[in-house]
């Protein structure tokens, strides 16, 4: 039996590694994949770790990429100079996510809404957005914005694709250990309290409702944090980023990987994503057909991904002072 | 009603409760009164409105008329962790837990509703807290499972899990509902002793729904007796027992 933590120091030694050893094209091809690794892990912590089944997450992703455009370009009245900088980008992305998934978690979960309706509300509300920016002519309509500024910080430009590359790593690990973090605090414990038996938690005293809106926040922020990273690192945007495709494709990623871990849904984007790059131009159609079937396959064969079980471990992170668990655990939470 | 000291007597009062569900009278003008420290059995026959009354009393179900007052406070139709909040507790009737955690990430359940949720700090109780985990772990037999997923216990084990839950909340008002179904003759004499030590050791009044009758013999000084939705009759276990009424009623009816 492995030791717990190897494959998950192997895929950090990997993704660290990269630059080093890999062309210029890999590591272009890999800044994506880490962009959309991370965009998985905010999935997997409104789905994995809460139960909210989002179906239009890649709004919170596309609209994160727009402003960084938007804002890098100094498309926005009276934002230039160092309001028109990359982390001013950056932040702007992940406040508005954060403010507009507070009032939108407002409405949805004081509407009461969960499971199905949940996924078809918000699904709505991506394609909803996305067909707006189709049709706004400011932002480029259908296609989108391009020409995105390279990252720089304090001068410093991130012309450089291994520079970008090893700057996106970092934040996407920085990303990682805040959400671990989230799911590992009491207020995670409660959040899985709540997932596990809503109606039980509450008789605990815990306002179900206020718990989903902020975690539907924290979600929405990293994936906006993707989605700037996106803008920035593709040199584009597009109305795709918002809707209906993007929206699936994540919710495939995350359901392969194992949504019930971090870094699992990571890998499920970054395995599926670089199958993609080499398969779907030799199998062109059947490619859609081919992940759709695995999809279906790994929902009903192997609910924890094809990564909960290697990289995710279920007693790590649970209180020191927590007692040996057994080893006869059949299913269960991993984190 | 005030006590000398301005402390309510009553530590809940339920004045002319009623509860329809579409054209169902599940609870109808309903009075009750609970003293602090008291255990108090509710029996009656299936569908009389026990559960329905306790829904009321918690706030997972909003009162047609009639208020609910606790230790002197009106609460009638306030959310429920507001009124958890309050000290407020209850075991469901089906077995509540949280399946997919361990019995020891129950128990810790409660504690972290004590302390301000950190998003980033460790999710550890205390060494005291600890120790008072392992402490009521050990009262309700399941010191031997605190590793163990919640999901794999037993019915009855499920039952004490709940009420170790309940108690770590340190409940000022604990209710009970059927806290010994499905449970061995054995495992249900366990459950009334425990019942029976929670009240006399501590200042918790308890309510229990009981359909066991030795379980109610043994547990309870008073009993309330419901039918179709108000209370029948109030009193000890042998008048309840020589009540010709409840026998009909219930006795009767069901054995
Ligand atoms: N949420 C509900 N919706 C509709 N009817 C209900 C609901 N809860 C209880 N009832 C009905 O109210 C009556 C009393 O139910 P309940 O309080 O569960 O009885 P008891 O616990 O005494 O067996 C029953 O007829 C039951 O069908
Ligand atoms: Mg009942």
């Amino acid at each position: 039996m492995l030791i717990p933590g190897i494959p998950r120091l192997l895929v950090l030694a990997f993704f660290l590694l990269l630059p080093f050893v890999g062309n210029l094209y890999l590591v272009n091809q890999f800044t994506l994949l880490l962009v959309y690794g991370m965009f998985a892990m905010s999935l997997s912590l409104l789905w994995g770790y809460v139960g909210l089944l989002c179906f239009g997450h890649a709004v919170f992703f596309g609209l994160g990429a727009y402003i960084m455009a938007m804002v890098t370009k100094q498309m926005i009245p009276g934002m230039d100079g160092i309001l028109s900088s990359s982390l001013a980008g950056i932040l702007a992305a992940v406040g508005f996510n954060a403010l507009f998934a507070l009032i939108l978690g407002w409405f949805l979960f004081y509407g009461r809404l969960s499971g199905p309706y949940l996924g078809i509300v918000t699904l709505a509300i991506s394609v909803l957005v996305e067909r707006i920016f189709i049709n706004w002519y400011y932002t480029g309509g259908y296609n989108g914005i391009s020409s995105v500024p390279a990252l720089s910080f304090a001068g410093w430009e991130f012309s450089d694709p291994r520079h970008l590359y090893l700057l996106v790593f970092v934040l996407s690990l920085c990303a990682y250990l805040f959400l671990r973090r989230v799911v590992n605090s009491p207020f995670g414990a409660i959040i899985s309290a709540i997932k596990h038996n809503e109606a039980r938690a509450e008789s605990f005293g815990f306002h179900a409702t206020k718990y989903k809106i902020k975690v539907f926040a924290i979600g929405a922020s990293v994936a906006g944090l993707a989605g700037a990273l996106f803008a920035a690192a593709a040199e584009f945007v597009s109305p795709t980023e918002l809707g209906f495709k993007m929206s699936t494709e994540v919710l495939i990623w995350t359901a392969l990987g194992g949504r019930e871990g971090l870094i699992a849904s990571f890998m499920g984007a970054v395995t599926v994503k670089l199958l993609e790059n080499y398969l779907s131009e030799a199998l062109s159609e059947y490619w859609v057909l081919i992940i759709g079937f695995i999809f279906l396959l790994s929902v009903i064969f192997f609910p924890q991904g094809l990564f909960g079980r290697l990289l995710e471990n279920r007693n790590k992170g649970w209180s020191v002072t927590s007692p040996q668990r057994s080893k006869t655990k059949k299913e269960g939470r991993v984190c | 009603m005030l006590a000398g000291d301005g402390k309510p007597k009553h530590i809940l009062e339920v004045n002319g409760l009623r509860k329809t569900f579409g054209g169902l009278t599940a609870v109808e003008n309903l009075d009750l009164r609970l003293e602090y420290g008291e255990l108090r059995c509710i029996i009656g026959p299936n569908g009389c409105g026990k559960t329905t009354l306790f829904n009321l009393i918690t706030g997972n179900l909003k009162p047609t008329a009639g208020r609910v007052i606790f230790e002197g406070r009106e609460i009638t139709a306030w959310p429920v962790p507001e009124i958890s909040r309050l000290g407020i507790y209850r075991k469901f009737q089906v077995p509540s837990v949280f399946e997919g955690l361990t019995v020891y990430e129950n128990m810790r359940i409660p504690y972290f509703a004590r302390m301000k949720p950190s998003i980033l700090g460790r999710s550890s109780v205390s060494r005291n807290e600890h120790q008072e985990i392992m402490e009521l772990l050990e009262r309700v037999n399941l010191a031997g499972q605190a590793g163990e997923l919640a999901g794999n216990l037993a019915h009855g084990q499920k039952q004490w899990l709940e009420i170790g839950m309940v108690l770590a909340s340190r409940p000022r008002l604990m209710l009970l509902d059927e806290p010994t179904a499905g449970m061995t003759i054995a495992e249900t004499k366990i459950t009334a002793d425990l019942v029976q030590e929670i009240s006399e050791s501590s200042n918790i009044s308890v309510m229990v729904i009981e359909h066991d009758l030795g379980f109610v013999k043994e547990v309870a000084r008073k009993i309330t007796v419901m039918y179709k939705g108000s209370i029948f009759r109030e009193g000890t276990y042998e008048e309840i027992q020589a009540d010709k009424d409840i026998h009909d009623i219930y006795l009767g009816r069901h054995r």
